[in-house]
């Protein structure tokens, strides 16, 4: 019988550049599950749209698109910074990803903060009529996601705070960036969806 | 047979998988064997207490115009025997339960890519369990609505109450749970496959389980998403299924089969990963045309996402022509799969275990069950038939062939390798034949009720419908089922109390998880064989019949 | 070239299967489907099922003579076949090959079920609600509904005559189910759905809904009497009289 071979796959992989860790696969798989989450909300959204004969979004339905077009950019430079923050530690650089990482957060806060507000003035419920119900139920799950994102980069600057190297973090970092960078390209869609077609 | 192979038995190695600190330590394990057997008893307890119910059902429909429950109550039994098989049991106890604790093993791996997440599941998936039995102690019932939970039966004006909302949570939550498993088991095995393990060298079974996993990942968050839907329609006012606000009722019917559908599949994959073990083993052979099974398995999760509406043929909002295309077609893979385990046992050596017996078993109830699916894919016959016992006899046969079937199967075929005991041979026979006989007189007799135009989800019918006689037999079946799967556990009993120790080995299998230590260490593997085929340990076992090409000395890939 | 032939000769059976499936071919537990429309689905469920008969035949007879034939038989190890090309390749082609029968029957079926009559000779409009039927005649302004449980109402067809029906649902989803017509379609709130009944012969039977649809799903019936053209008229004027004297 040939000779049997000790092997025990390394856990902790060493950092790569190139290749994703196991947790930024583990996120990006997840990731596809969400992107499903959402298209099955975007189904809904063009199932009611198309059995709709009448104008859309319905009369009586107004929105200020222009503060939430600002907001969303907000939102979408918001990505940058992170992404800046996962190139700052990936030079090993952890103060300064901390505060890019404090940026993100600044940015991503002030988006729940207007739609927290934009909530909070409507006219309209999610039980005035089926365009309400989606545009509740597509900004409120989104909105949620935005906010444990938030939770996450909280956990993170703990997390590198007291550090000397950040290296040691850099997967759930990278993880951290997908993620963000997927709610902010999924809220382009919505944001196109609920505020400029018609 | 190699000593660096096998390792000293003793009978007190079932402790070992088990670190001393007892059933806290128990419960908070990450290791993916403990994992792994926790789902499965929990989801193999989920099976009987909703085979229990099924026993009620089959009671009520013994006698027209039966009174051992209401109608109400009846309603709600067989939602929860449907949700609870479906949700709770069959896909749990295979893709909680085998996937977790074999697909390591299978690939060499020493855990799963995300351990504490894996463990995060199992709790999710019991207290999803529980929370759908709740509805049962509410004032007003568990749902009533049937598994599919048709909107908008299923929003408030119609069903009111808990016992719905505990529905939609309970199955919310299994659902992530199952999220969570499939990113799991998908990463672990792009991740974390042994060196030489390439793709197309993984075990069949692992290979049923990456496809489930993916599309676990493609199907169930649709359902989370029309779950938040149906919450919101019945809290918040929301209009997303009724049509005075501007919904779309069909809507639900959409989006529900655009998952309910993969789900069937879902539960079937790793079924049939766990027949394409069992029977190369069992007849001493290689799979015949293992990259055919690949592409099968891949064509029929590709298939699966594009028939839904076949479950919709009824509406007449469906394009009936293309879902009944796609539905006919994936007879073809399916097919390509049954020939293969048939050219398989072709020319073999087959040993009647008992997981080959469950295995064999399996074949003919599952081609007949798909055969009538075969049938009900053409719109015009499932206008006759649609929502008759004719479509209760179609699914029952299929989930039974493999969630019961082939669940057995793998049940008898890994027993020896999770717990390090043997089940007995000859009490497995007697489990096998008194389910197996069982199961057709309980469900042949369905298919002619459903063409005679007995509906599905009655409490009730009259003495002068004709049915009476097809229930009684078809109840009478139902019992004696029960008593065969009640001698399942008879077995377990037995090997609990007088232990007959297992090999590392029993059945010669081929497969990685056989050339560990029954039950395996906490790390899996002291040492792996050298993988140069999809056979590693029939390759080391049976050098002059190996599948691997010689070895050049020095330009081995897996020496390193 | 042997391989296509075989291929093509397994497809014929099958479709001389199904082109032969006439009235003196048992009915395999099936109505006769007692309209035009039920009765082609009836011809085309026995050319399903002796279809399945062969292909599950074939499958279980390979299957018993393996079982029988390679049962152990002592510890040498079989030969290791790993697989055949030529094998693999023809039992894919040929299932493809009879789904595609299937399928070019099951679309000729469809259109002549699904065809929707441009001058029916009656019409009727189906209102289902929680839990029951109402039936009516817009030609004659007749109406008969559920009036309570066991209380169930009649819908009438004169026989060789089409009928067009328009279905709707006021609350959930419904399935207005014909047995012996070998026919349902849903009732679905939002959405009206037509379909043609002819009836070929005098009967009486039960109609059901099909689609749970609540507590008393199992109770909502309905009587189907199919009567000559005369007695039709009888009928419509007997609930006619009654409808205005009320
Ligand atoms: C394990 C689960 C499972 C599996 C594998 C299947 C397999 C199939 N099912 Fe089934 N089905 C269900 C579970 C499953 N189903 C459930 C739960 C429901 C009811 C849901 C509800 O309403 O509650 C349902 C309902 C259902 C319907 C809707 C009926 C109705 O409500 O009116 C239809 C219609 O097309 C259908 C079709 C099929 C087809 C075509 C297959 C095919 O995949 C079968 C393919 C297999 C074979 C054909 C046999 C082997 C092949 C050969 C031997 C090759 C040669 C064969 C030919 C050339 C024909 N199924
Ligand atoms: C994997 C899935 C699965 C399995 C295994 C089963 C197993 C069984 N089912 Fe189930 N069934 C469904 C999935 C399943 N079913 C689904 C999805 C529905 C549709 C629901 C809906 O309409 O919404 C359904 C509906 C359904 C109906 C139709 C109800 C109706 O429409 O009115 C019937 C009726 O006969 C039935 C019967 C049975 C029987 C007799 C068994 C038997 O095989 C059960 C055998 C097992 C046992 C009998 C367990 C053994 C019990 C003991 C040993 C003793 C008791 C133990 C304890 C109390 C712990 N089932
Ligand atoms: Cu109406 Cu069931
Ligand atoms: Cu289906």
């Amino acid at each position: 019988m040939a000779e049997a071979i000790v092997t025990r796959p390394a856990r902790r992989e060493p950092i790569r550049f190139s290749k994703p860790s196991i947790l930024g696969v583990g996120t990006m798989v997840w990731l596809g599950s969400e992107l499903m989450f959402f298209s099955g909300l975007f189904a809904a959204y063009f199932t009611i749209r198309a059995h709709d004969g009448s104008p859309w979004p319905p009369a009586g339905i107004r929105l200020d698109t222009l503060q939430s077009g600002i907001f969303s950019t907000v939102l979408v430079l918001s990505s940058l910074a992170m992404q800046k923050a996962v190139f700052e530690a990936e030079h090993d650089r952890p103060r300064s990803a901390m505060r890019w990482i404090a940026i993100t957060f600044a940015m991503g806060g002030a988006f729940v903060a207007n739609q927290a507000f934009e909530w909070a003035t409507l006219k309209f419920g999610p039980q005035t009529d089926a365009y309400g119900s989606l545009f509740y139920v597509m900004s409120g799950v989104h909105g949620l996601h935005v906010i444990v994102g938030l939770a996450a980069m909280l956990l993170m600057l703990v997390r590198l705070k007291g550090l000397k190297g950040g290296s040691r973090h850099l997967p759930g970092l990278q993880a951290l960036s997908y993620y963000w960078h997927f709610v902010d390209i999924v809220w382009v869609a919505l944001f196109a969806c609920l505020f400029l077609v018609h | 047979m190699t000593s660096l192979l096998s390792t000293e038995k003793t009978g007190s190695q079932v402790e070992e998988s088990h670190p001393p600190g007892g059933f806290y330590r128990w419960i908070t394990s990450v290791d993916h064997k403990v994992i792994g057997k926790n789902y499965m008893y929990t989801a193999l307890t989920f099976m009987f207490i909703a085979g229990a119910m099924a026993l009620l059902i089959r009671t009520q429909l013994f006698n027209p115009n039966g009174h051992v429950v209401g109608q109400q109550t009846y309603n709600e039994l067989f939602t929860i025997h449907g949700s609870m098989m479906l949700y709770l049991f069959a896909g749990p106890f295979a893709f909680g339960g085998f996937a977790n604790y074999i697909v390591p093993l299978q690939i060499g791996a020493p855990d799963m890519a995300f351990p504490r997440l894996n463990n995060l599941s199992y709790w999710l998936f019991l207290t999803g369990g529980s929370t759908m039995l709740l509805g049962f102690f509410t004032a007003s019932g568990a749902a009533a609505f049937g598994w599919v939970a048709y909107a908008p039966l299923s929003s408030n004006p119609y069903s009111p109450g808990p016992g719905p909302d505990l529905w939609i949570v309970s199955i919310a939550l299994v659902g992530f749970s199952g999220i969570f498993t499939g990113v799991n088991l998908v990463t672990t095995i792009f991740y974390l496959r042994a060196p030489g393990l390439t793709m197309f060298r993984m075990p069949l079974f692992t290979w049923s389980m990456l496809v489930t996993g993916i599309l676990i990942l493609v199907a169930f968050p649709v359902l989370t998403a029309a779950l938040v839907m149906l919450y919101a329609d019945r809290h918040f006012g929301a209009h997303f299924f009724s049509v005075q606000g501007g919904g779309v009722p069909v809507m639900w019917q959409n989006l529900f089969w655009f998952f309910g559908h993969p789900e069937v599949y879902i539960l079937a994959l790793p079924f049939f990963g766990i027949i394409s073990e069992v029977v190369p083993v069992f007849a001493r052979k290689p799979i015949f045309g293992y990259r055919g099974m690949v592409f099968a398995t891949l064509a029929i999760a590709g298939l699966s996402t594009g028939v839904w509406a076949h479950h919709m043929f009824t509406t007449g909002t469906v394009l009936l022509p293309f879902f009944s295309a796609l539905s006919l077609l994936i007879a073809v893979p399916t097919g390509i799969k049954v020939f293969t385990w048939i050219a398989t046992i072709w020319g073999g050596q087959i040993r009647f275990g008992v997981p080959m017996l469950f295995a064999m078993g399996f074949i003919p109830a599952f081609v007949m069950g798909g055969i009538t699916g075969v049938m009900l894919a053409s719109p015009p016959i499932d206008f006759y038939t649609h929502d008759t016992y004719f479509v209760v006899a179609h699914f029952h046969q299929v989930l039974i062939a493999t969630t019961i079937f082939a669940g057995f199967a793998g049940i008898y075929y890994w027993y020896p390798k999770i717990t390090g005991r043997m089940l007995s041979e000859r009490i497995g026979r007697w489990n096998f034949w008194i389910t197996y006989l069982g199961f057709w007189v309980t469900f042949m007799p369905q298919y002619l009720l459903g063409l005679r135009g007995m509906p599905r989800r009655i409490a009730v019918y009259s003495a002068t419908d004709g049915f009476t006689f097809l229930n009684r037999v078809s109840t009478v079946g139902a019992y004696v089922m029960a008593i065969g799967m009640a001698l399942f556990l008879v077995n377990v009993v037995r090997s609990w109390r007088r232990p007959v120790a297992a090999e590392d080995n029993p059945w010669d299998g081929a497969t990685l998880e056989w050339a560990t230590s029954s039950p395996p260490p906490t790390h899996n593997f002291h040492s792996l064989p050298p993988i140069r085929s999809a056979r590693p340990v029939w390759d080391a076992n049976h050098p002059e019949h190996s599948d691997a090409a010689p070895v050049i000395a020095g330009g081995d890939e897996s020496a390193h | 070239m042997t391989r296509m032939a075989r291929a093509a000769r397994a497809a014929s059976v099958v479709a001389a299967g199904l082109v032969l499936a006439s009235c003196k071919i048992p009915s395999f537990g099936a109505y006769h489907g007692n309209t035009v429309q039920g009765n082609s689905t009836y011809h085309l469920w026995q050319g399903f099922f002796i279809a399945s008969v062969f292909v599950g035949g074939i499958t279980f007879l390979l299957l018993g003579f393996a079982l029988v034939r390679f049962r152990r038989r002592g510890d040498a190890i079989p030969k290791q076949v790993h697989g055949n090309t030529k094998l693999e390749v023809f039992y894919t082609v040929v299932p493809v090959l009879i789904v595609a029968v299937l399928f070019v029957f099951t679309v000729r079926v469809e259109n002549k079920v699904d065809a929707v009559s441009n001058h029916p000779n009656l019409r009727v409009d189906v209102t289902a609600f929680q839990w029951g039927w109402k039936f009516y005649y817009p030609d004659y302004k007749v109406t008969t509904i559920t009036q309570g449980v066991g209380a169930y109402p009649t819908l009438e067809l004169p026989v060789g005559e089409t009928a067009t029906f328009r279905l709707v649902s006021n609350d959930v989803v419904h399935g207005f189910y014909l047995p012996q017509f070998d026919f349902s379609r849903y009732a679905l709130p939002g959405v009206t759905n037509y379909f043609d009944f002819t009836p070929q012969r005098t009967a009486s039977f039960t109609g059901r809904c099909s689609q749970l649809c609540g507590l008393y799903h199992a109770e909502m019936l309905f009587s189907v009497h199919v009567v000559t053209p005369a007695q039709f008229a009888r009928w419509i004027s007997n609930h006619q009289e009654s409808q205005v004297t009320k």
